[in-house]
């Protein structure tokens, strides 16, 4: 009798289990698929909930989600200092560091592991984890994945209105953000640059708006200009696309307003100079305030205080004039030139992936006390 | 004696253990011992390699010279026999190692491949020496898909033979503009600095100087999709001439005259050379204004000429040739408008128009 009770209790508790952990994944996955999702390219990386990794492909003009089993909770994330962190990614695959190069980096804010999209010489790509100070190779053989494919993306080969190929821009910048994945880039409506806010789970449901913003290096609007990065910031309750482009205008538009048909007008509110390019954007709190970081191809890596934004009413509509002038809302210039990626890697720090005035390629996580 | 005897004895002791020690590293070695390899081929790409062993615990595979990062692949085993799938294949050439707590157990070459396609840059256009001044693209035809990483901008470089300096002539851009086999490359000239009134252009002017001489160098360390680099640096020499101001005008290009009830080819002269590319893809030639005509185009001497040769005879009658509105000159001027749409000297009208036509008649 004593023993019939324990071996019920026992079921109990795992049936408990069982249907927690069912429930855990069923709510986003439940329309997952299992086999090998087919990725063509791994362009942009991003992670949703639940250790969900979102992978924008170009050359397939989808946006892949992986469930990637990878939601051991882990608070506190090991320090990382990795010195020629191209070649160990290249000896880890056999190869040499001229054979490959790193797309795009993500940290999955579950268990702080971090993820690196690698492209071969011949194009094919390679998700990696760091494990360590060793990788992991995420075989997508055979993986419980969804995809979407986006609609109006830019043709294979088509050309924007001076005949350049566009499809290289088909996807700049992806990120998750409230029950949704946000995507940048251009598309094959009249106005090209696009944003696109796509339901999750997918539900074949994506909203597209095309973007016009006024260009004070170019002194003059816009719409062709893909967005380059983007983060989303709150402003008196209300969610704002904060959007980074080329030569280097840094432009809010209502999140709200962004909807399938729309053409919407940005409110510049920056210019970070011309002869740049933005290459990623991240947030952070510190002592109880808000910064967002954003490194450039040809700047160190800019400081913004969410207050300076917040603060900032007005709309730039006029030209720079002076080559590389800077106008608009206030930033300081982080000691950290040629930052090529970066991501939070848990509360108190950062992680950047940089390249050495000696040319090293180093991966290095910091607290953000000190950024 | 007793002493005597005893120094015999442990000599004999000391012979036995040593015997023993040899015996024992020997057996150790044929333990550890890799037999069997062979590599497996796909493609000419050395996708797994299968041994024999008797301990695969902490067996580990190294690009040669590299003894702290291991490759990334999977073991299978099937008692002594396993097999190693790396994440990719091998490379061609190359030698790799095999490693079992540090110690280099065995090591192997991987073919090199056999009649490789060593990539060849076919052509640059545009193939003609003088271009306009306001110059705004150029291509580069390679015979296969080239690397894809790193950026052009590694593997070109221009000199001002003029001002004897390095300049940066085309926009370097984060990822290049590669086709769908990445074997073609679109190379644009900053168009900030050719469209009249923006910043870039008022503080540095054109990327070409009219009168002055340029030499284009492809390096040729620059590798196809398969590693294998290009078999020689490419020199292109151009100069730069006066600006084109001028819209391509379809009323304006000079046709031949094929027969009817011949496969006799349209020779279309243009006055001018045009983009290569879009030159190709823009035309369509119909009969009775809707019947499309089958046939190839093939450019001509510096893209000036675009050749059509009919599939079947031509009929007597009308036939229309079409132009997509897209088609451009060498300085982005298109059927609709002037590339720098902004300089009001030269200000034209602009049209939205899709499709340009007029008509030939075949006797």
């Amino acid at each position: 009798m004593k023993a019939l009770k324990w071996g019920l209790a026992l079921t109990g508790i795992i049936l408990i289990f069982v249907a927690a952990g069912t429930e855990k994944t069923s709510k986003l996955t439940s329309n997952f698929t299992k086999g090998n999702p087919g990725i063509a390219s791994m362009d942009k990386l991003a992670f949703g909930p639940e250790g969900i990794l979102l992978i924008g492909d170009t050359k397939n003009a989808a946006i892949y989600a992986i469930n990637t089993m990878d939601f051991k909770e882990k608070s506190e994330a090991e320090e990382v200092d990795l010195e020629a962190f191209d070649q160990k990614i290249a000896s880890s695959l056999g190869t040499t560091a001229d054979q490959i190069q790193i797309n795009d980096m993500a940290v999955n804010p579950i268990s702080k592991s971090i993820y690196f999209s690698i492209n071969i010489i011949d194009g094919t790509p390679v998700l990696l984890r760091l494990k360590g100070q060793e990788f992991e190779h995420i075989s997508l053989q055979d993986v419980s994945y969804d995809k979407i494919e986006l609609e109006n993306a830019v043709g294979i080969n088509a050309e924007d209105k001076r005949g350049r190929p566009l499809r290289v821009w088909a996807i700049s910048d992806l990120k998750y953000h409230k029950g949704k994945v946000l995507v940048s880039g251009l598309s094959n409506k009249e106005f090209g640059s696009t944003f696109r806010s796509i339901s999750f789970p997918f539900d074949d449901k994506q909203d597209y708006a095309s973007l016009e913003i006024w260009h004070a290096a170019h002194g003059q609007y816009e719409t062709h200009a893909p967005i380059k990065t983007f983060d989303i910031i709150e402003l008196d309750k209300t969610d704002y696309l904060m959007a980074s482009y080329t030569c280097t205008p840094l432009v809010l538009f209502p999140l709200d307003d962004l909807k399938t048909g729309v053409h919407a007008k940005g409110r510049t509110v920056a210019e970070l100079g011309a002869g740049n390019s933005p290459l990623d954007m991240i947030s952070y709190e510190k002592e109880g305030k808000k910064y967002f970081l954003m490194s450039n191809s040809n700047r160190p890596v800019m400081r913004i205080k969410y207050d300076e934004i917040a603060d900032f009413k007005e709309t730039l509509t006029e030209p720079v004039e002076e080559f590389a002038a800077t106008e608009g809302v206030a930033y300081d210039n982080l000691p950290f030139p040629y930052v090529l990626q970066m991501d939070i890697l848990d509360d108190k720090n950062v992680i950047y992936l940089q390249r050495t005035a000696e040319g090293d390629l180093v991966l290095r996580s910091r607290t953000t006390k000190w950024m | 004696m007793d002493v005597i005897g005893g120094l015999n004895n442990f000599k004999k002791i000391r012979f036995t253990l040593v015997f023993f020690y040899v015996l024992f590293l020997l057996s150790c070695g044929s333990k550890d011992a890799i037999q069997n390899v062979d590599l497996q081929y796909q493609d000419s790409s050395a996708i797994g390699v299968s041994f024999e062993t008797s301990d695969v615990n902490d067996l580990k595979f190294f690009l040669k010279g590299e003894t702290k990062t291991s490759i990334l692949g999977e073991i299978k085993s099937s008692g002594h026999k396993h097999h190693f799938t790396p994440v990719i294949p091998f490379r061609a050439a190359q030698t790799y190692e095999i490693r079992q707590g540090g110690r280099r157990l065995y090591s192997f070459k991987v073919k090199d491949l056999k009649n490789p396609d060593r990539p060849e840059l076919i052509t640059i256009y545009p193939t003609k020496d003088t271009v306009p001044e306001n110059l705004l693209k150029m291509y580069l035809i390679f015979s296969t898909p080239m690397q894809e990483v790193g950026n052009a901008s590694d593997f070109i470089s221009v000199f001002n033979e003029t001002e004897q300096r390095e300049v940066e002539l085309f926009l370097n851009l984060e990822k290049d503009l590669w086709d769908k086999d990445h074997t073609r490359l679109t190379l644009w000239l900053d168009p900030g600095r050719i469209k009249t009134g923006l910043i870039p252009n008022k503080l540095m002017g054109l990327p070409l100087r009219q009168g002055h001489s340029y030499t284009i160098t492809v390096l040729g360390n620059w590798k196809s999709a398969r590693g294998i680099p290009l078999p020689k640096n490419y020199i292109k020499k151009i100069v730069a001439g006066k600006r084109d101001n001028q819209m391509p005008d379809i009323l304006n290009w000079e046709l031949s005259d094929p027969a009817a009830n011949s496969k006799e080819a349209l020779k279309i002269s243009f006055g001018e050379s045009m983009d290569a590319i879009l030159a190709r893809e823009s035309l369509q030639i119909h009969y009775k204004g809707e019947i499309p005509v089958e046939g190839n185009y093939t450019l001509g001497e510096y893209e000036n000429t675009i050749v059509f040769t009919p599939k079947d005879s031509w009929n007597e009658g009308v036939y229309d040739i079409s132009s997509d509105s897209k088609i451009e000159d060498l300085a982005g001027n298109n059927m609709n408008h002037l590339f720098d749409t902004n300089n009001e000297e030269i200000k034209k009208p602009t049209s939205s128009e899709t499709h340009y036509k007029r008509s030939f008649t075949v006797f």
